[in-house]
């Protein structure tokens, strides 16, 4: 199969931060398929955020062609993977497209956490590994420490690792080279029956989804009736092509290449990552393995802020949940916040980038509301409830128990930081499992968490007592029983529905106290005194007041003032705009996201 | 036009003192007598650039209007000498600026001319301080402003002052002799420690020596003063704020007890009463009331702030680079801005709550305000306040509810002619202001 022997489909896996985008731009930029005044920074990362907090949320992929020393030409299909542990099946997907993958290591740095998840995801897809050491333009590498912990803890042989400099360019040419020769061709039949592996896909408003796809198998061209196995749905091909990057038609593809579908596909979710693509005059057997729907962790819910339209709202939501089959949202109504959203999510990160898109591509002004898991509640009657609001929560009679999702966490630590991260597992309800030393300096703690715990700050603490040096990587384990209750929230003697948390039972005491010393600093003061109460049914467990506001004047305003008071004012008008108003209370938005990062060092 | 034609007024900032407050963060810092001589000789050549504008129209840009021919045109009826402590200039030093700004500015004849003058800083002997005084009257300076702060000795040491209560005394004796009739003096209250029964103490001392004006402040912990940086040490707690309001008003009723007027959120001046009762002459300071109804000023010095013709601006604030400035024959302007009528509307607005009679509709400049309403031959027409309420309540529809709710909790009063707010409002100012900024 000659043209097969001259393809190389691959992914790049590296932990966040590790150079994985700039090694990507600087193929890009070394198989000269974008000119260099086209090179933006880090070309994959196509979305603003992406960009600004230098993560890949959304896959790319692109077709890259390289002159070997062999003197053969390669088409090499990189396919771009998410860098975030709440994209792991989409990682997955990716890597199951390939054939191998270039483990990036950051030689400053050397393995982490999330590097050794993606490993043990590609090792599951039987992908050949190439280690490359980058960042060795720094003083800080130490590449023979990176190869020691490559070997020891991964157990890839790396005394060929290419060293290279992702970012000066250095060395990517011995790379590419290594990568023809380690990274074995597709295998695949052109002439069977179409298998072809959806690993990602977009909307764009003018042709429908595009689906990227890895063909495994047989052929496709416009014109054929394709069958999505999983999904069961058919769709007429309207143009197929490959992505140099941007997308270029062309008449057909073939086994063992990757490239892009279109067939006038309404949204995402109906051409899921992981689904097979076959034709449906002559489908295959059976489809490609590991196909899962992609489920929600964490729900929150969005409403229109002071002054934001419902509509406007509802708008970018559907907008946003065409390109997106992870996200999913339905109507919801609370009696603090009013018409809003229920949103589900893949986790933290995935929330945050897509109430920031609300805000900024669709300049929208949104409050967000707690966090929350789904629980599993079961009734004295036998039935159970999902529940992932709060305030929704059955009467505590009717319930039998309750279950909360637990996670199996792994967190890779510097030794010295061992101690002050059991600690803080042990706030969070964490079970050690076991924990290893990976090498004399590097350990790696295996435990057993509620998400719950999980999903607040549980990163944010993890990075500042270990000055960023641990890393997480957590998976869905089972429902499990636990002792919960319902915290209400009462500001001014009124539920606000918004503020509802579960809680632990043993804990409520206390996150009750938190919650109202918390809310007793984010609320302003007011004309007259403002109780704050934390009560689970009929009682109240904490109380806080605010003090009724005395003093809120400039004493003096001479002539050299008026600016810079008239700016002072202008600020706190500003401030007032993100407040919310409820029925004589004027509460900060940031009191429905804030409230419950309490800081356990304190 | 923004400004009020007819009231205009000069300020002129001297940023040097004897030693630097506590708890000051303004401009200013102890100076040798070179660095002084240097900076007024720098003052006056600003003032001649001033006066230049007149005599020629150097400028064709439309938008710089204060660079134009008539930019320092009109009649100036007050002069403020602020600080620092200007009385630490020589009395020689200040009669060349007032010379230079009279042959350089249209002031009237009975302008208010005010120094600030601190006690302590007008002669080591009274015959010295005598001299001083009588010099100042001399050369037309007819109010003066001191920084008495407080009559309690230990205070005004934690103060960082350099004076005591007896200096005080002298001082205001010797300047009742040498003729002054309109004195102002400040009073600093809540100062870490200070109960409200201490600061009415002060107020009493201070009244018995029956200045015409009284400012009475809270003290403000400003961040990079030493007083601040204590606080952020914890070794001073800052009064609370219940305190704080508690003798502010108890300040204030005692002030009108004894017979000022309270006319601005910090200010309280006497009025002289004829047989019949009606107002012979108001104690006001004329100058100080011109920032609060948006009149235009002209500022000269170091980091001093003017407003002419819809332009506020501020002078360049480092002594080498003002000084370096105006001896290349440049204005040391640090910054402009070009009022919008939104600016000019919300600044006359928050500036005239701080009055005590508020502001009226009339005043506040919205356009077409009082010009779409006078259908000829129509119905009968509206009055023109009610039209400048409903102008105004127009402008402002998005915030009404707010006021009003302001309005029932007895903070601010609405009537007819406009609004203001009432002495529990003053405590909220800012809210109640940033309404409409």
């Amino acid at each position: 199969m000659s043209y097969l022997n001259n393809i190389r489909n691959f992914s790049i896996i590296a932990h966040i931060d590790h150079g994985k985008s700039t090694l990507a731009d600087r193929l890009i930029e070394k198989t000269g398929l974008v000119e260099a005044r086209d090179m933006k920074e880090q070309y994959l990362d196509n979305m603003d955020i992406e960009r600004e907090r230098g993560i890949t949320i959304k896959l790319q992929t692109t077709r890259l062609l390289y002159h070997a020393a062999d003197g053969q030409d390669y088409i090499l299909n990189l396919i771009d993977t998410p860098g975030h542990v709440d994209f792991n099946y989409e990682v997955s997907r990716s890597l199951a497209a390939c054939d191998g993958a270039v483990l990036v290591v950051d030689a400053t740095q050397g393995v982490e956490a999330q590097t050794l998840g993606n490993v043990y995801l590609a090792l599951d897809e039987d992908l050949e590994i190439l280690p490359v050491l980058n960042k060795m333009d720094l003083d800080s590498a130490r590449p023979e420490d990176a190869r020691a912990e490559i070997e020891d803890i991964i157990g890839l042989d790396a005394s060929e690792a290419p060293m290279i400099s992702a970012k000066t360019g250095m060395g990517i040419d011995d790379m590419l080279e290594k990568l023809v020769e380690v990274i074995p061709p597709p295998q695949g039949d052109p002439d069977g029956k179409l298998k072809a592996l959806i690993f990602d896909s977009y909307y764009d408003s003018y042709k429908g989804v595009v689906i990227y796809t890895r063909l495994f198998d047989g052929k496709v061209k416009k014109g054929d009736i394709i069958k999505m196995m999983n999904t069961g749905k058919n769709y007429e091909v309207t143009e197929v092509g490959y992505c140099i990057p941007g997308m270029r038609p062309s008449d057909e593809l073939k086994a063992g290449e990757v490239g892009y579908i279109c067939g006038s596909i309404k949204q995402v979710a109906d051409a899921r990552v992981g689904d097979t693509i076959t034709l449906a005059s002559d489908p295959c057997d059976k489809a490609l393995k590991g196909y899962k729907k992609a489920q929600s962790m964490v729900y929150c819910g969005i409403f229109p802020a002071e002054g934001e339209k419902y509509e406007n709202v509802k708008d970018a939501l559907e907008k946003l949940q065409v390109n997106d089959a992870a996200f999913n949202f339905e109507p919801e109504n609370s009696a603090a916040l009013g018409y809003g959203f229920r949103c589900g999510f893949l986790g933290l990160l995935h929330m945050d980038v897509i109430t920031e898109r609300l805000e900024r591509e669709f300049d929208l002004d949104v409050i967000t509301t707690l966090p929350s898991v789904i629980y599993k509640v079961v009734m004295k009657d036998g039935t159970v409830q999902w529940i992932q609001n709060p305030s929704n929560l059955p009467d505590i009679i009717e319930i039998a128990h309750i279950e909360e999702p637990i996670v199996k966490a792994d967190i890779m630590t510097p030794n010295e930081y061992v101690g002050s991260i059991m600690t803080l597992c042990q706030n969070r309800r964490g079970k050690m499992i076991h924990m290893e030393y990976l090498t004399k300096t590097r350990v790696q703690l295996h435990y057993e968490m509620p998400l719950n715990e999980v999903i607040y700050d549980f990163f944010d603490a993890l990075k500042s007592r270990t000055r960023g040096y641990a890393s997480l990587d957590y998976e869905f384990l089972r429902y499990q029983p636990a002792r919960l209750v319902k915290l209400d929230i009462l500001l001014n003697r009124e539920l606000i529905d918004a503020l509802s948390t579960i809680v632990p039972e043993e804990e409520a005491n206390a996150k009750g106290r938190g919650i109202c010393e918390k809310l007793k600093d984010i609320i302003p003061r007011h004309q007259f005194e403002v109780p704050i109460q934390a009560a689970i049914g009929q009682k109240v467990i904490a109380r806080e007041t605010v003090r009724a506001y005395r003093k809120d004047v400039l004493a003096k305003c001479y002539g050299g003032d008026v600016s810079r008071k008239k700016k002072l004012l202008e600020k706190q008008k500003a401030g007032k705009k993100r407040m919310r108003q409820f029925g004589q209370i004027t509460v900060p938005q940031e009191a429905f996201t804030e409230v419950l990062k309490l800081d356990d060092s304190k | 036009m923004s400004a009020k034609m007819g009231h205009k007024g000069i300020y002129i900032h001297i940023p040097f003192c004897v030693r630097k407050c506590s708890y000051c963060a303004f401009l200013s810092a102890p100076a040798d007598a070179d660095t002084r001589e240097t900076y007024v000789k720098a003052l006056i050549r600003e003032i001649e650039l001033r006066a230049g504008q007149n005599d020629v129209n150097t400028c064709r840009d439309d938008r710089h209007r204060m660079c134009g021919r008539n930019g320092i045109s009109g009649i100036y009826d007050t002069v403020y000498f602020g600080g620092g402590t200007p009385s630490v200039l020589s009395t020689e030093q200040i009669a060349r600026i007032l010379a230079k700004l009279r042959s350089a500015f249209n002031i009237s004849s009975d302008a208010e001319v005010t120094l600030e003058a601190n006690p302590g800083t007008l002669g080591e002997s009274d015959e010295e301080a005598l001299e001083t005084l009588i010099k100042y009257r001399e050369m037309g300076i007819n109010r003066l402003s001191m920084g008495v702060q407080s009559m309690n000795d230990d205070r005004l040491k934690f103060l960082g002052r350099i004076h005591d209560s007896g200096t005080v005394k002298r001082d205001l004796r010797l300047a009742r002799k040498a003729g002054f009739e309109n004195i102002n003096l400040d009073i600093i209250f809540s100062v870490p420690g200070e109960t409200s029964e201490e600061a009415l103490a002060d107020i009493r001392e201070i009244a018995e020596q029956e200045p015409e004006h009284i400012s009475f402040y809270s003290l403000q912990l400003e961040e990079g003063t030493p007083l601040f940086e204590q606080w952020e040490r914890r070794e001073i707690e800052e009064v609370p704020d219940d305190i704080d309001r508690e003798t502010y008003h108890r300040g204030c009723e005692l002030l009108s007890k004894l017979g000022y007027e309270h006319y601005e959120i910090s200010n309280f001046a006497k009025k002289h009463l004829n047989v019949d009762h009606s107002c012979s002459r108001s104690f006001r300071s004329r100058h100080n009331s011109g920032y609060w109804d948006m009149s235009e000023y002209v500022g000269l010095g170091i980091g001093a702030n003017g407003f002419e013709q819809g332009v506020r601006y501020r002078n360049l604030s480092e002594l080498a680079g003002y000084e370096e400035a105006v001896s290349d024959g440049k204005l040391p302007r640090e910054e402009e801005h070009f009022n919008t009528e939104h600016d000019d509307i919300s600044e006359a607005v928050f500036l005239g709550l701080r009055r005590s009679e508020g502001i009226r509709y009339a005043d506040i400049p919205i356009e077409n305000m009082r010009d779409d309403t006078a259908e000829p031959g129509g119905d009968a027409r509206e009055p023109q306040n009610a039209c400048d309420a409903r102008a105004f309540w127009e402008y402002y529809s998005d915030v009404r509810d707010e006021a009003e709710s302001f309005v029932k909790s007895g903070h601010l009063i609405i009537d007819d002619g406009g609004l203001r707010l009432t002495e529990e409002g003053i405590d909220i100012s800012n809210r109640i202001m940033a309404l409409f900024v």
